[in-house]
């Protein structure tokens, strides 16, 4: 055994996923990479999937380093293609895929929903809506075959919050995707739940918001600016304390990527083996809608 | 799995941990710790490394849990008592202070509908009985924890609730049930200041093949002489003469098509329990094969 390397203190020991494969769609930085390391700790395989090559190959080497056997893959899953190249690879490379995990996605911009122009609005559900659907899709064939498996797509507070409708409106979609999903499944061994998150912090954060994103921002009015900074703390969530935590958060604090991770390795394991259609916030105390 | 022989040898009393140990050096009070899943969430917390207060209401129960636990290794004590009763419950946390110096958890079991009848066949004496099992205890156990969990300024308390919030049959407890997710995500927003989080377990039809104490435990209102075809609806329903069977509650309710092990609503519990859950607060985490919770 390699590894005195510790990727995640917080699974304590465990090693729930001793002998299985796990997909970590959006892979790169923040939650996404959490739960790679948080998978990888608790023996899993990992599939390190990004739009971005080097946050991807960063991650699956951190991964072997401590001795996970890890691959990557890099391409935009947004597009249905790509989605289904990943699963060919990882069932390639790796042997069979028992978990999908779906991190893919965020807002883009922050800003009243009527300065929201068109081309943002597909562009944000190009982003955060699309990606689960296609990887759903996509790793059905596989898991239904094996007649086992885990998806955890992941949504957001942001349901219940503002300056974010269409990323908002996109996760509300991959609610209710994983809900009625989850029904149809359950016959066949597969679980698919939903981690909404609030507030995270990601201090690894290197990929900006609108990668890949040719739109140009929306010039929004100085009150309307200086009042959604406020909210935020500098116009974009994690970076820096707003209203909005003390609003919406009893805890009164942001969560640690590895926090969201741990709630996600929850749902992907067999400790939730009962569990199928559910959502479980991660939100610090916050009142979740769904 | 680089297990050192000694550590190992000891019984398994929960596989599905797979080495964790998340609650090492951590004092957890299981209420209602005698069967089902309350003997499953006690033997989940000790395979994890636990110091575990096993409480119940039938002192044999206890003692038989409490001896499987310590034929494993784990640190233990016993508390025989009615926690439908404030006095009992305050009594149950002087004693796990005074025990074990500290109260980490608190994993509320204590519950469980008595009978399973149309609600207009319910008298007022048996929804008195129902709500004094499964809303009061709760309370009182909840009330009686926050001055030690505030004083050390952390705390995990899980309660359960139940499927049958939506379901037939057992109106009286399912309001009681009702209840007691307000009081957890009411009660969450109050204490998140002090480090102490509230989560509710939801789950549906549970397997207890463990289960020897009836549902009518130390409960003197008579039951209801049902009609015939009343009753066989209820069997019908619930797949079995009295008991709780894989019926057209399972067929309709859960899409998994079977009843939950008691380990899987252990594995539940634990997590909302653990530091795993240290951004949760409030949340009712449904256990139910795929069943829809309206909550």
């Amino acid at each position: 055994m390699p590894t005195e390397i510790i990727l995640d203190p917080a699974a304590a020991g465990a090693r729930r996923f001793a002998g299985k494969v796990a997909i970590i769609a959006g892979a790169g930085q923040g939650i996404g990479r959490a739960a790679a390391r948080r998978l990888g700790q608790e023996g899993a395989a990992v599939m390190a999937a990004d739009l971005i090559e080097a946050s991807a190959e960063r991650v699956r080497n951190e991964l072997a380093e401590a001795g996970v056997r890890a691959a990557s893959f890099t391409g935009n899953l947004s597009e249905l293609e790509n989605c289904r190249a990943l699963m060919a690879r990882t069932k390639a490379t790796l042997g069979r895929i028992d978990v999908l995990v779906n991190v893919v996605g965020g807002t883009i911009w922050t800003q009243s929903f009527q300065y929201y122009t068109p081309e943002q609005i597909e562009a944000e559900i190009a982003k955060s809506f699309w990606p689960p659907m296609w990887l759903c899709s996509a790793v059905l064939p596989y898991m239904i075959e094996q007649r086992a498996g885990a998806i955890v797509n992941l949504a957001t507070h942001a349901v219940a919050s503002r300056y974010r409708v269409p990323y908002a409106a996109a996760k509300g979609g991959v609610i209710a995707l994983t809900t009625s999903l989850a029904k149809e499944l359950a016959q066949y061994g597969i679980r698919v739940n939903v981690m909404a998150p609030h507030a995270t912090q990601a201090d690894d954060r290197v990929t900006p918001r609108n990668a890949g994103v040719a739109l140009a921002a929306s010039e929004l009015p100085p009150e309307e600016r200086a009042e959604r900074d406020r909210f935020f703390g500098d116009g974009f969530v994690g970076q820096r304390r707003g209203e909005f935590i003390d609003l919406e958060i009893p805890m009164k604090r942001f969560s640690r990527a590895s926090e969201q991770a741990a709630a996600i390795a929850f749902l992907a394991s067999d400790d939730a083996s009962y569990i199928t259609g559910q959502v479980l916030p991660v939100g610090g105390g916050a009142t979740y809608p769904f | 799995m680089a297990d050192s022989g000694s550590e190992r040898s000891r019984p398994v009393l929960d596989a599905r941990a797979a080495g964790a140990r998340r609650f090492r050096d951590k004092i957890v009070i299981v209420a209602g710790a005698g069967q089902g899943i309350g003997r499953a969430s006690a033997r989940r917390f000790g395979e994890e490394g636990a110091t575990v207060m096993v409480a119940d209401i039938v002192e044999d129960s206890a003692r038989k849990v409490a001896a499987e636990l310590d034929a494993a290794g784990v640190r233990i004590a016993t508390f025989v008592g009615d926690l439908c009763e404030l006095k009992d419950c305050q009594a149950l946390m002087a004693r796990t202070k005074e025990v074990f110096g500290r109260i980490d958890v608190l994993a509320v079991i204590v519950g469980g509908t008595i009978w399973a009848q149309p609600f207009q066949y319910y008298t007022p004496e048996q929804i008195e009985a129902e709500v004094r099992r499964s809303f009061w205890a709760p309370m009182w156990l909840c009330w009686s924890v926050l001055p030690y969990m505030i004083e050390q300024r952390a705390g995990a308390i899980v309660n359960l609730a139940t499927s049958a919030v939506v379901s037939r049959y057992r109106v009286p407890y399912a309001a009681a049930k009702g209840g007691v997710i307000a009081l957890s995500t009411s009660l969450s927003k109050e204490v998140a200041r002090y480090g102490i989080r509230v989560n509710v377990v939801a789950p549906h039809g549970t397997d207890s093949d463990d289960r020897v104490i009836p549902r009518d435990y130390g409960v003197t209102v008579a039951g209801t002489k049902l009609p015939p075809e009343e009753a066989e609806e209820r069997d019908r329903f619930f797949g079995g003469k009295g008991v709780f069977g894989v019926g057209e509650s399972v067929r309709q309710e859960v899409p998994m098509g079977r009843k939950a092990e008691a380990a899987e609503q252990a594995a539940a519990i634990a997590f909302l329990a653990s530091d795993d859950a240290s951004y949760i607060t409030g949340q009712v985490l449904p256990v139910t094969g795929g069943s829809t919770f309206p909550f």
